[in-house]
């Protein structure tokens, strides 16, 4: 056991038991290779069953609305959670838009190394089976029947990940470091500064392409901390605001709206286009809207409690030229 | 139901491309092949772009007889009203055959006939898609990981469905045909067939005692449908703790066939529409009156189970799952179907 598994269960072990905390939510082994499972916990007992390591990829905050409805539940007063820090920034992005109270939470923080991405990985193993992973600094080291082999950490991290300017959570009760990760961060993303290069039509031929995948699953609503409304556009009937087809229409619409209802709220976590299962690079239309909330207005959402929302704020010196000079827009 | 004929012949590997050519004239051909997200069942032109070597497909076959979306009929503001699929002008002049097709995913189409058209009235659309559709497909030797068809009254050469099935051999193909529909499209080939032997026969079970035992069994399913018996029991409550709710689970299930229709309006007229629906979605049960009768992931969950393994096999005999493993694989919290059954046998 890594000593920083060991910290998280002791940790967690003790806040239950001495009742600080009434649920915990962390991660536990998954039933697939490269996978891990989210796990709730009220047993101090149970603590045993958490694990940490460069798999935990799911965004654990999306339970938090859900558990806490309207910021209550009567059995869980408060609740612990395991946060990486794209996690801690969608939690404070919850705080901020009063979902849930700080108060209510013990933040475990996690400085993360990155998350692996087994869609990444799982290729390189040749379907052989897998008969332990371990981790270090620099690699994935997987046992497999025909033998070990040693994987390069950074080639097989989720693209989120490559370019995470803030991997260590910046709000939490407790940190847990592990070792440093530092990666070569650039705005913008390398896939929106290639996207972008493109001409018009070819970005609208690929935005399209990708988009006409979908099969309307809501998956990358559902799994995103940001997605709290009781009630959904999508699911609003009176009155509809788009059909309920899988025509390229409707698709486009679904996607466009979730996409704008983004704007400086998203903390490029990658929860999205990890969950789609018809491989839709989702991330790639909000991280342009990242990198340009970034550039336009120097903001970067889920950094503090206390800031003001990009959406929410004005300045004189704002740039407004989107509406001032149409023409020009790219 | 047409009657089963028992029947086995042999194809040399080296006949193959004849065979398929005899087959192209008379029949459109779809198999798999390599698309976006990995295999996929498209047009087949010639047989080197199929892929016969493939894990399941990506996407299930139910979209191509229940497609996520169809219109049913259009209408004016007249009150014109004009059906869906008699708008087609072009009649199909020749049947398809879905070519390749795994066992698994050839029996949920058999149980999706039983929904759509052994049941009383008939679904139209879907009847005419699966009258004009043979199916052949080819036993499983090589399952993946998340496959669980023993688990579940399926089989890696499991019959339900095919007209034909294929199976492999050193050399050779074993064509089974299975139903009338699979002998009218072996006389049309029969040059090419030679008769079965004794050797071909045993080299054929190997192999399927060898993908058997690749696919472990999990669970009694039988004992697992009785189980369910209780609709109220307690672990109810944990089980779906972890479900965010999204569709994936259902719309990647190549049984799960629940759809809505909606009318769609506009200034000239609309159109009836069928899609895909979702027992994981709040909007599915919910009444116009604002109540819903399964208002949390709790209740949604458990219709998903029951639907499948305790009401389905009551209705039509049948448990509705084919173990095909892709909700297991695709569900973005990993909340394994497999593990929540065992959870469920193990409960008092």
């Amino acid at each position: 056991m890594k000593p920083s598994e060991h910290e998280i269960i002791n940790t967690v072990k003790k806040l239950l038991a001495d009742k600080k905390i009434d649920l915990f939510i962390g991660y536990e082994q998954g039933t697939l290779p490269l996978r891990t499972s989210p796990c709730f916990l009220v047993n101090p007992d149970d603590s045993n069953k958490l694990i940490w390591n460069s798999f935990c990829a799911n965004n654990l905050t999306v339970y938090l609305s859900r558990i806490m409805p309207n910021g209550k539940n009567k059995k869980f007063k408060r609740i612990g959670i395991l946060c990486k820090g794209c996690d801690s920034r969608s939690l404070t992005g919850l705080i901020r838009e009063k979902q849930i109270k700080r108060e209510d939470l013990y933040i475990i923080g996690i400085s993360c190394q990155g998350i692996i991405d087994s869609r990444k990985l799982l290729p390189q193993l040749n379907s052989d089976e897998i008969l332990s992973i371990d981790e270090d600094d620099d690699s994935i080291i997987v046992k497999l029947k025909s033998g070990e082999e040693r994987f390069k950490r950074n080639h097989y991290l989720y693209d989120a990940c490559l370019n995470c300017a803030y991997p260590t959570p910046g709000e939490y009760d407790m940190l847990v470091r592990t070792a440093k990760y530092a990666p070569q961060v650039s705005v913008p993303d390398p896939a929106v500064k290639e996207f972008m290069g493109k001409p018009r039509e070819e970005r609208w031929r690929i935005f399209e392409h990708e988009l006409s995948k979908c099969i309307r699953c809501y998956a990358c609503r559902n799994v995103c901390p940001n997605c709290y409304c009781k009630e959904c556009f999508a699911e609003q009937t009176k009155p509809t605001w788009f059909g309920v087809t899988s025509e390229r229409s409707d698709l486009l619409f679904y996607h466009l709206t979730r996409i704008f209802h983004q704007a400086g709220r998203c903390v490029d976590c990658g929860a999205c286009v990890r969950a789609c299962p018809m491989n839709i690079n989702l991330r790639l239309f909000t991280r342009m809207l990242v990198d340009e909330v970034k550039e336009r207005f120097g903001y970067e959402p889920g950094l503090s409690i206390k800031e003001q929302s990009v959406l929410a704020a004005f300045e004189i010196d704002d740039k407004q030229e989107f509406m001032t000079e149409p023409e020009k827009g790219t | 139901m047409v009657k089963e004929r028992r029947g086995s012949v042999i194809l040399d590997k080296k006949d193959f491309e004849n065979f398929f050519s005899l087959l192209a004239e008379k029949y459109t051909i779809f198999g798999p092949s390599q698309d976006d997200n990995g295999d996929a069942f498209t047009k087949i032109d010639s047989p080197q772009s199929l892929k016969l070597h493939y894990k399941n497909t990506h996407l299930s076959l139910k979209s191509y007889f229940f497609p996520q979306t169809e219109t049913l009929l259009t209408f004016d503001n007249h009150m014109k009203i004009t059906k869906g699929k008699e708008n087609e002008t072009e009649e199909q002049t020749k049947c398809s055959i879905l070519f390749g097709v795994r066992p698994c995913d050839a029996t949920a189409i058999y149980f999706l006939d039983k929904v759509f058209q052994e049941s009383s009235p008939p679904d139209p659309y879907y009847v005419k898609r699966r009258s004009v559709t043979r199916i052949i497909s080819f036993a499983c030797t090589d399952p993946s990981s998340t496959c669980f068809c023993t688990s579940v009254a399926c089989g890696p050469d499991s019959e339900k469905g095919s007209d034909i099935i294929f199976f492999e051999l050193d050399g050779h193909y074993l064509v089974k045909q299975i139903t009338q529909e699979g002998e009218e499209i072996l006389e049309g080939v029969k040059e090419l067939l030679k008769p079965v032997t004794d050797k071909h026969i045993e080299e054929k079970d190997r192999s399927m005692v060898a993908a058997r035992h690749k696919l472990r069994k999990i669970f009694e399913v039988s004992n697992f449908v009785k189980k369910l018996e209780n609709f109220e029991a307690p672990y109810w409550e944990k089980l779906h703790q972890k479900c965010l709710g999204c569709g994936i689970c259902t719309y990647m299930c190549p049984t799960c066939h629940c759809f809505d229709m909606t009318d769609e309006v506009t200034g000239s007229g609309g159109r009836r529409v069928r899609t895909w629906d979702s027992c994981m979605f709040p909007l599915f049960t919910l009444h116009a009156s604002g109540h819903n009768p399964r208002p949390t992931q709790k209740e949604r969950m458990r219709q998903r189970l029951m639907h499948k393994f305790n009401y389905a096999p009551k209705i039509f005999g049948e448990v509705f799952c084919v173990g095909c493993g892709r909700c297991v694989v695709h569900c973005p919290v990993n909340l394994d179907l497999r593990s929540v059954v065992q959870q469920i046998m193990e409960e008092q």
